[in-house]
């Protein structure tokens, strides 16, 4: 019976060393998820929020500057006719183009910008609802 | 033509499955004696379906009927052969197609294989495999018909270019053929339950179906990293995305199950775990799928979008309730043969190493689902990004790592603490300091610092340590035993105990792919610059020279690569060539990265875009020791195949006591042969060597006894039954046949 109660105590207390680790974790690296439409909503509230934001993308507003590596466009939503201007210091992706679907982390900033620091984007595996995701993150500054 | 008749199949496949039902609950009710005869007929005409559909939608594929949605969505004219054939699939209809084919394939070799208590099993397994196979046909048949043909041509839209990759024909069919494989252990786990018989019989018989799949699974794993890494070009190999995630959770807990499974054929413990770990795993592959296919993590709003997803929910549910319901009732049966002895055993080490593994589980499904679960708790929608995963399952990774060493050197029953230490001591402290120095070179070369890093460096090279000094002296011991040279017994040795070795081998595997995870994720340094002609970059020991653009047509698609000249000090090394293809069908232009590999490090460039004065942009990246992690996965798959390979064929001589009784015995024989070799290796002092080899031995002695009581018994009443029917027509022509 002793090394049964040993034994469960033992054990009992990894899965509590698990459980407390996972839950640092989630503090630690969670954020809203929310979409274009609920963002633009919650207005002034969502500044300095640290927010995933998914959308799709509008074509026409994609702009990238290789030279400081800096890739702006706007993101639109499905429902509604709400956008939000974002910038994104890092790599442009392959596949950027219009309406493709996009899930941005980063905060929303004071000027209504979206600083983003994370790009993800569906990969062009042909699944019809889902395909692979891609992440970009953001890169330190471009040296000149 | 083809078309139709491929389309007629899967129909035909749809009402054969519905009937087949029936009819194994027809045979079930009337407890028929001809059930297994029936399994196999109804088994293989399921395949012959599946076989007769998937072949005529590859030549349509082949033959560029694009009067199918399907030949017109994946393939063009202009396509190689070999990546029309993966377009079969490549697709979502196509691919679960695919996996009907395989199922009823696997379902069909199944049902017709012979083993212990087969008769009783495999009508029950086949049945299980037939319940699976008739959920992928009523979505084959009503919401994803890879048969849709229409008046009109289709536009043929082709493969996607980041998908015409060998990996294409490598990645998704090893993924597949590994989730699929996981229904037969699942199938007979169920089989037993409904049997009540929950001896090891399964464990064995599924052996080598679960180490396959889980072959499978890793090998797609791994190649598909090796993919992302070499053609997605953002310097990485694994990003926990959702789709990552999902291949990687039943991989956890069948490595969990493999390990655990040990334990119950040794020792008759763990029986219920055992199936609950094999459930979960076949569980979360349809989790997986259902994931990769139903948009549940993209969609903000609804929970599932379209058939697909309600589909598999439906399908997940009924199939998740109603094992729950049949382990449930049949819990009071599940009990062990036996206790745990001693804190400190290898059964308990086991134990632990299972809840690392579910805890890692736990924290990839939690992070996975956990917009979806934060949303149904709270209201709000909270998602997590990668540190999440890197904090939970990096720590824990390197207690496995550690246990991994540890693992080995512990007795079953019974360990001490103090002959635990007295083994582990000096590979510890060498691989401490073997560890910190490789961590303090890594931290001098790329200026980078990570206790991570450092910790699971020193756990690998401990790991490996442990591998090193467990064959040697296996080796020795074997070697002074035999005289023979040690060359050959190290060959012996290889082939008498495959399972540990090459278990063994897939520790050193995986060790190789610790230390590649550790340097390339915790030493990894990255620029971006902006070079006109003549500038250089520098990055680690390396100098890139941009020497200008060119142009080359390749087909109809034009690349548009960069110069750039590698130097190492005074030395010139090659010049690399990052691209960019545009395609002249308008799509979107795709990155092609290059790639210096060397064993300790890869410089890997790509170029992010042109600007003005014939300038451009590169992303460079040094990656230190990433090519470890492809070296272990080699290592891995070896490891494993040894483990598969067929130990040598021992006579089956088939024993008319043959059951229960014959298990047992053989379970303790083996039992003699391991406490055997934990004393000549030491985990054991001789104390404990003697008492248990005493108690071992008694029971076998009994257990022979009873045996040899049975098999008289049986030869007793043969014999009289023989006596009765002597002269009967019948078992003379019966003993004529044995005779011959």
């Amino acid at each position: 019976m002793a090394t049964r109660w040993k034994l469960t105590t033992a054990l009992i207390l990894v899965v509590a060393v698990i459980g407390v680790l996972i839950r640092t974790a989630v503090t630690h690296a969670s954020s809203y998820y929310v979409t274009v439409h609920q963002l633009t909503t919650e207005g002034r509230q969502a500044i300095g929020q640290k927010t995933t934001v998914s959308g799709e993308i509008v074509g026409s507003s994609v702009h990238w500057l290789p030279a400081k590596s800096l890739l702006t466009f706007t993101m639109k939503d499905k429902s509604s006719n709400n956008t939000i201007p974002v910038t994104f210091h890092g790599a442009k992706p392959d596949d950027f183009s219009n309406n493709w679907p996009v899930i941005v982390s980063g905060t929303m900033g004071k000027n209504g910008q979206f600083e983003a620091s994370k790009l993800l984007i569906k990969c062009p595996s042909k699944y019809k609802a889902k395909g692979q995701t891609k992440t970009y993150k953001a890169s330190p500054t471009v040296k000149q | 033509m083809v078309g139709w008749i491929g389309q007629a199949a899967l129909r035909v496949l749809f009402v054969f499955i519905a009937a087949s039902i029936v009819i194994y609950l027809v045979n079930f009710r009337r407890k028929s004696a001809d059930t297994l005869k029936w399994s196999r007929i109804l088994m293989l005409i399921q395949f012959c379906l599946a076989f007769v559909a998937a072949t005529s939608l590859l030549s349509l594929l082949l033959s560029e009927n694009f009067h199918y949605v399907y030949v017109a969505e994946y393939t063009s004219r202009s396509l190689p052969l070999v990546y029309k054939i993966a377009a079969f699939w490549g697709g979502n209809q196509g691919s679960l197609l695919f996996w009907a084919l395989i199922l009823t394939l696997y379902g069909t070799i199944v049902t017709f294989s012979k083993h212990q208590d087969s008769r009783r099993m495999l009508p029950i397994v086949s049945f299980i495999m037939t319940l699976i196979s008739g959920f992928y046909v009523t979505v084959l048949n009503f919401a994803a018909n890879p048969f849709v043909h229409t008046a009109a041509l289709q536009p043929a839209s082709g493969l996607n270019p980041l998908l015409q990759n060998p990996g294409m024909t490598v990645h998704p069919v090893n993924v597949y053929l590994g989730y699929i494989g996981f229904a037969v252990p699942f199938a007979y786990a169920m089989a037993g339950l409904v049997l009540k018989k929950t001896d090891a019989t399964w464990l064995r018989v599924t052996r080598r179906w679960t180490l396959i799949s889980w072959l499978f699974l890793s090998i797609g794993i791994i190649y598909g990293a090796h993919w992302s890494y070499e053609e997605l070009g953002w310097g990485g190999y694994w990003a926990w995305d959702p789709v990552e995630n999902a291949s990687l959770l039943p991989w956890l807990t069948a490595t969990a199950f493999l390990h655990s499974g040990i334990v119950q054929e040794k020792k008759g413990m763990l029986k219920g775990w055992n199936i609950i770990l094999v459930s979960l795993t076949f569980l979360l592959t349809i989790l997986g799928t259902f994931l990769t296919r139903s948009g549940v993590l993209w969609s903000i709003h609804a929970f599932a979008n379209g058939p697909m997803g309600s589909y598999f929910g439906v399908y997940l549910t009924v199939f998740t309730i109603g094992t729950l319901v049949l382990i449930v009732l049949r819990w009071p049966v599940l009990k062990a043969d036996r206790k745990f002895e001693a804190v400190v055993s290898k059964e308990s080490g086991f134990m632990l190493n299972n809840l690392l593994f579910l805890g890692i589980t736990f924290a990839v499904f939690w992070g996975t689902l956990f917009p979806v679960l934060s949303e149904a708790l709270t209201g709000n929608k909270l998602m997590v990004s990668a540190p999440f995963y890197n904090e939970v399952a990096l720590p824990l990774g390197i207690v496995i790592l550690i246990l991994m060493g540890i693992g080995p050197v512990v007795a079953w029953r019974r360990g001490t603490m103090k002959s635990i230490v007295r083994s582990v001591i000096y590979p510890l402290l060498v691989s401490i300091i073997l560890g910190a120095s490789a961590s303090a070179a890594l931290n001098a070369f790329y200026h980078r610092q990570s206790w991570l890093g450092t910790l699971s460096i020193v756990g690998a090279v401990f790991v490996a340590l442990t591998v090193f000094i467990e064959f040697y002296k296996s080796v020795r011991a074997r070697v002074r035993l035999t005289g023979e040279s040690w060359g050959l017994s190290l060959w012996r040795l290889l082939g008498k105990n495959r399972r540990r070795y090459g278990g063994y081998i897939v520790h050193f595997g995986i060790a190789l792919m610790a230390v590649g995870i550790a340097g390339s994720g915790a030493y990894h340094i990255n620029v971006q610059q902006q070079l006109s002609r003549g500038q250089s970059a520098t990055i680690g020991n390396y100098r890139l020279t941009f020497e200008g653009m060119g142009v080359t047509k390749l087909n109809q698609n034009s690349r548009m690569y960069a110069n750039l000249v590698v130097h190492s000090g005074h030395r010139t090394l090659g010049v690399l060539q990052p691209a960019a293809t545009f395609y002249a069908n308008g799509q979107e232009p795709s990155t092609n990265i290059a790639l210096f590999s060397r064993p300790l490090q890869d410089l890997y460039v790509v170029m992010l875009g042109t600007a003005p004065n014939s300038q451009a942009v590169f992303d460079i990246h040094v990656n230190p020791l990433v090519e470890f992690i492809w070296y272990g996965g080699y290592l891995f798959v070896i490891g494993t195949l040894v483990s598969l390979w067929p130990e040598a064929f021992r006579k089956q001589g088939r024993d008319l006591a043959d059951g229960p009784v014959q298990n047992e015995t053989e379970r303790l024989y083996q039992e003699l042969a391991d406490l055997e070799y934990d004393y000549r290796m030491n985990k054991i002092d001789s104390g404990t060597y003697e008492i248990n080899r005493q108690q071992v031995s008694e029971t076998l002695r009994a257990l022979e006894e009873h045996r040899q009581d049975l098999r008289n018994r049986i030869l007793d009443e043969l014999g009289l039954e023989a006596k009765l029917q002597s002269g009967a027509h019948r078992s003379g022509r019966e003993d004529g046949r044995e005779r011959k």
